[in-house]
């Protein structure tokens, strides 16, 4: 393999550009692939590009693959089979006018992964899954998708399946032509293409349905069409915005969890965005958490919530109090639940005056008003199960003592 | 990683611009541009460039040479001529307060009360729209005529005149009011009605403070129309005017009595003003308006009221005895067969090959050149639309076509024709060759009627999911594609509304016609008024009911089909 001089970089990629475009527009490249393909292997983590004949071939291939031998790839073995990861972002900004919308986004999801942009409306979450798909321009930045350079692509040059909010299924198509919409355009056989299809409506549960329009469909039952297809086509990338956020709540705890268990059996990287955090808790691999436009955190969940790295986090997942322990002055990030509530004191408990008793059904939440507000400022939230609850008769305006009984879990680094 | 290197950190504008570029060359982007630059390109040739022409020419003599403001200031020393712009305000003003009074008090019978018949009397107010407007005024003839059935009741000296032309532009434009205040008051929230009546106010006191409000802007917008429709007239004012002079007249005589063509623009630009005025201010109210209709909203649902309700039982067939009065005598003079002498009847005035005036083939054609309006009309304007909406590039070359679709709106179709003379009828103009075959005609209809038709498709496009083209980019299927099998689909019912209209639009002016056709291409329409102009009243009433017939036939049928078609293919609506 050549090793080239850094600065004759942008040349190269000016050329490989060039290349495409003249294909594109000619549909004579033998010599120039040859020869490209020759310079292009300076790096070592560079594989040959392909034309973008052999990549429509590719990806045929990979669709009829998937069709005649039903093989699913689990994410350990999608992930040993390229070093590369399935997104990546560097230094990705964003202007509207004056709005400064992302701000030096820095981001890397690597392959079989689920993850959340999580943050409260108007954070640039949807801005940001937008920008990887390649709906909005990024301002400056690079953004690579297996390795690739798409920051100037347009969408459709992208590899990726997309689930909007709204499901933008096609009104005038059957569930069946709806499913099989990007299948039917390139051309395949009709039996493949139902083949695929009866595949697909198998794989996300709506078996019969394959003759009904959408507004025939439940919410549900509409979810699921548009998810089979955007995977219909086989993308490297499954791009969730608000899925569940238009179904009720029942319907959204079922759905979450065929959503996990079917990105799980297909081994597809996923992002999904959301603002509620009971979700991305739930199913994800990752959190990103965005404010404003800048991700505040990424991490596990548990890493989320347990271990916040600002105070946005903080109070934005979950419930927090903050509050100087007694037992070494140190200021604190207690969750609710990590503390239990008595009826007498010991040398470990604090005391308070209960303001307020929330029934949540399997907890209650208790508001203790604390005697020594040297330890919290505000009235201190307990999540209590309420079998204990019942159990010590708590009531309003009582005196009761908080224990923090899970100190090894408070941490104290943004306090 | 190795592709971290300083390179792509700063990059130079020329190549980054240069790199965007390359990499949107593919096969969409290229279509994409390439449908943005012929729509424009149709625009700036089929309105743009021909009114520019005319504005040249107002600045020539009949020479060809340039002579500054002098035309304009031979125009307006002349006294015979500017008498014209007072008539023509004064006719528009009158006209226009007759016209918005009686539609809006229809409108409210149609849309406030539990009147009885509706159905039939909506029919039956709709009827003027099928006709052209000198059916009205040659009907009027015959009502109030010098031979007129009931001449001494008409209240004015004479038919010929104001009064004629009053009756007869209001006539036709009481449908076009009629549908944009009904829309208006359809739309009203009936909660507001309901916190009226709650807080206690009676019906008068809710009509002005809640009614009234709640459609002005309708009744703005309708003024607008109404106000241009009757100014840019020329066939009402030509059958019955008189000694009555109007712009629209003026330049009729200009242009083909005088062969002036240069005053002829002069006098176009003047009738521009007050049509260029009520277009802004339509458009002020278009951004005004909020429909006040939400998810949450009701629609109103009258109250039980004998009295109301036979009140507008009463008015409603008044209005509509007058309406099937004037279509019923057109259709009955035309088949008298001597008028005031032999009132026997026979089809002896629809022997058209025995009068000068164009024949059947005048009629024939008529219909040639409406089916092509429609077809080459409809295709435009879905295509045009589409890409006003739906295309996401060059955002300034889709806004200029958005502006310049609208622009006909403010244009007279005497103005319109009378430009096309003058830029089509150039030696050195490559498109020549249209001038004078049926395709110049298609295109000046086409274009006089574009703003309508481009409004209702672009509405259409508004209303549909407008995540269908991301979803068909991430699914990798060019736009065009999807265009045809869920965009087209979906907004058909759109597109069989502008296809009848302009159908139904061509086949019924005279102005955007009148400057345009030539031996080989006579319309029915003109012949109509040609046969008036010679004397044939009769044939011409003949002619006009032709029409009529025509367009309603077309219409009926168009109903059934969109009926059963959308039932078909529209069955996915649930």
């Amino acid at each position: 393999m050549l090793s080239l001089p850094k600065h004759s970089l942008p040349l190269l990629s000016l050329l490989r550009r060039v290349r495409v475009a003249s294909t594109t527009l000619f549909k004579a490249n033998h010599l120039l692939t040859h020869s490209v393909n020759q310079l292009a292997n300076h790096s070592a983590n560079q594989s040959v590009s392909q034309s973008p004949v052999l990549k429509t071939q590719g990806l045929m291939n990979k669709v009829t693959a998937s069709v005649l031998t039903k093989k699913k790839m689990s994410p350990g073995q999608q992930e040993n089979r390229t070093r590369k990861p399935s997104v990546e972002l560097q230094g990705v900004n964003k202007y509207y006018d004056d709005c400064h919308a992302l701000k030096d986004i820095n981001l890397t999801i690597n392959h079989g992964e689920f993850i959340s942009f999580l943050g409260p409306s108007g954070c640039g979450k949807t801005t940001l899954l937008r920008t990887i798909a390649g709906l909005e321009d990024s301002s400056d930045g690079i953004i690579y998708l297996s390795g690739k350079n798409v920051t100037n692509k347009p969408a459709r040059q992208r590899n990726f399946g997309i689930v909007f909010q709204s499901y933008a299924l096609f009104p005038n198509l059957t569930v069946e032509e709806n499913i099989g919409y990007a299948l039917k355009s390139k051309g395949q056989s009709k039996k493949t293409i139902k083949e695929r299809v009866n595949e697909l409506i198998e794989l996300v549960g709506l078996a019969k349905l394959n003759d009904r329009f959408p507004s025939q469909l439940s919410g549900g039952q509409q979810q699921r069409v548009a998810l089979a297809r955007a995977l219909a086509p086989n993308p490297k990338l499954l791009l969730l915005d608000e899925p569940l956020s238009a179904l009720d709540a029942k319907v959204r705890h079922t759905l979450r969890s065929e959503l996990k268990q079917l990105q799980q059996k297909t081994g597809i990287t996923t992002i999904m965005v959301t603002h509620d955090q009971e979700e991305a808790l739930a199913i994800s691999d990752r959190i990103a958490v965005l404010k404003f436009g800048e991700i505040e955190q990424i991490g596990t969940p548990d890493e989320i919530y347990s271990t916040p790295a600002t105070e946005f986090v903080a109070e934005f997942v979950g419930t927090i109090n903050k509050m100087t322990l007694p037992h070494d002055g140190q200021s604190y990030i207690v969750r609710p639940e990590w503390m239990e509530l008595f009826n007498s004191p010991n040398e470990n408990r604090i005391p308070g005056i209960i303001q307020d008793v929330e029934y949540h059904g399997a907890s209650t939440r208790v508001t203790l008003d604390l005697d020594h507000s040297e330890i919290s400022s505000k009235p201190v939230v307990l999540d209590i199960p309420t079998p204990h609850v019942k159990k010590m008769q708590f009531s309003m305006s009582q005196v009761a003592w908080l224990e923090v009984t899970h100190l090894d879990m408070c941490s104290s680094s943004i306090c | 990683m190795s592709y971290t290197t300083s390179p792509q950190s700063a990059p130079t504008k020329a190549s980054s611009w240069l790199n965007h570029f390359l990499n949107t060359l593919d096969k969409e982007s290229v279509i994409k541009r390439l449908w943005l630059l012929i729509a424009l390109c149709v625009l700036l040739t089929t309105l743009v460039f021909p009114l520019y022409s005319l504005l040249i020419h107002s600045v020539q003599d009949s020479d060809g040479q340039f002579v500054g403001a002098a035309n304009f200031v031979n125009y307006l020393s002349n006294p015979a001529l500017t008498y014209s712009i007072t008539n023509t305000l004064y006719l528009g003003l009158i006209a226009t307060v007759i016209t918005i009074s009686l539609a809006f008090v229809t409108a409210w019978c149609f849309t406030r009360t539990n009147m009885f018949g509706k159905t039939l009397f909506k029919g039956i107010a709709y009827i003027p729209l099928l006709t052209p407007s000198l059916l009205s005024a040659i009907s009027l003839i015959y009502w109030f005529g010098n031979q007129g059935v009931l001449k001494e009741f008409w209240p004015f000296e004479t038919i010929y005149g104001l009064p004629g032309i009053v009756f007869g532009i209001s006539f036709w434009a009481f449908p076009h009011a009629l549908i944009i205040i009904s829309t208006a008051l359809r739309q009203q929230d009936a909660r507001l009605y309901e916190a009226s009546e709650v807080l206690g106010a009676g019906p008068i006191r809710t009509f002005f403070t809640v009614t009234l409000p709640g459609c002005k802007y309708g009744l703005i917008s309708a003024t607008a129309v109404v106000f241009t429709l009757v100014v840019t007239d020329f066939g009402v004012a030509k059958v019955i005017g008189g000694q009555y002079n109007v712009l629209a007249t003026d330049i009729y005589k200009q242009v083909i009595g005088q062969q002036n063509f240069s005053m002829g623009a002069v006098v176009s630009l003047v009738l521009l003003i007050p049509a260029l005025l009520t277009f802004l201010v339509d458009q002020w109210v278009q951004k005004k308006q909020q429909s006040s209709f939400d998810s949450k909203s009701l629609a109103y649902q009258p109250k039980a009221s004998k009295v109301r309700d036979s009140f507008a039982l009463v008015f409603c067939s008044l209005i509509s005895v007058i309406i099937l009065a004037v279509i019923s005598m057109a259709g009955y003079s035309s088949l008298v067969t001597f008028w005031p002498y032999d009132l026997s009847l026979s089809f002896n005035n629809y022997q058209f090959e025995m009068m000068d005036g164009g024949g059947w083939e005048a009629y024939i054609n008529s219909l040639i050149m409406a089916a092509g309006t429609m077809v080459i009309g409809t295709s435009f304007i879905f295509l045009s639309a589409y890409a006003c909406q739906k295309i996401e590039l060059w955002p300034s070359v889709r806004k200029a076509i958005h502006i310049l679709s609208v622009i006909p709106a403010a244009v007279p179709g005497l103005v319109l024709g009378l430009s096309y003379i003058f830029f089509f009828n150039q030696p050195n103009n490559p498109l020549n060759i249209i001038y004078g075959t049926f395709l110049i005609l298609m295109i000046s209809s086409v274009v006089h009627f574009l703003t309508v038709g481009h409004l209702t498709m672009v509405t259409a496009f508004k209303q549909l999911p407008n995540e269908i083209e991301p979803v068909s980019e991430s699914l990798k299927v060019p736009f065009y594609v999807t265009l045809g099998r869920v965009t087209l689909p979906m907004t058909f019912p759109a597109i069989l509304e502008v296809g009848i209209y302009l159908f139904v639009n061509a086949m019924t002016t005279v102005s955007a016609v009148v400057f345009l056709y030539s031996v080989d291409t006579m319309l029915a329409s003109v012949a109509v008024l040609n046969m008036d102009d010679a004397g044939d009243t009769a044939p011409a009433a003949a002619m006009a009911m032709l029409i009529f017939f025509s367009a309603l036939g077309v219409k009926l049928v168009y109903s059934l089909v969109t009926y059963g078609l959308t039932k078909k293919t529209q069955a996915w609506r649930g």
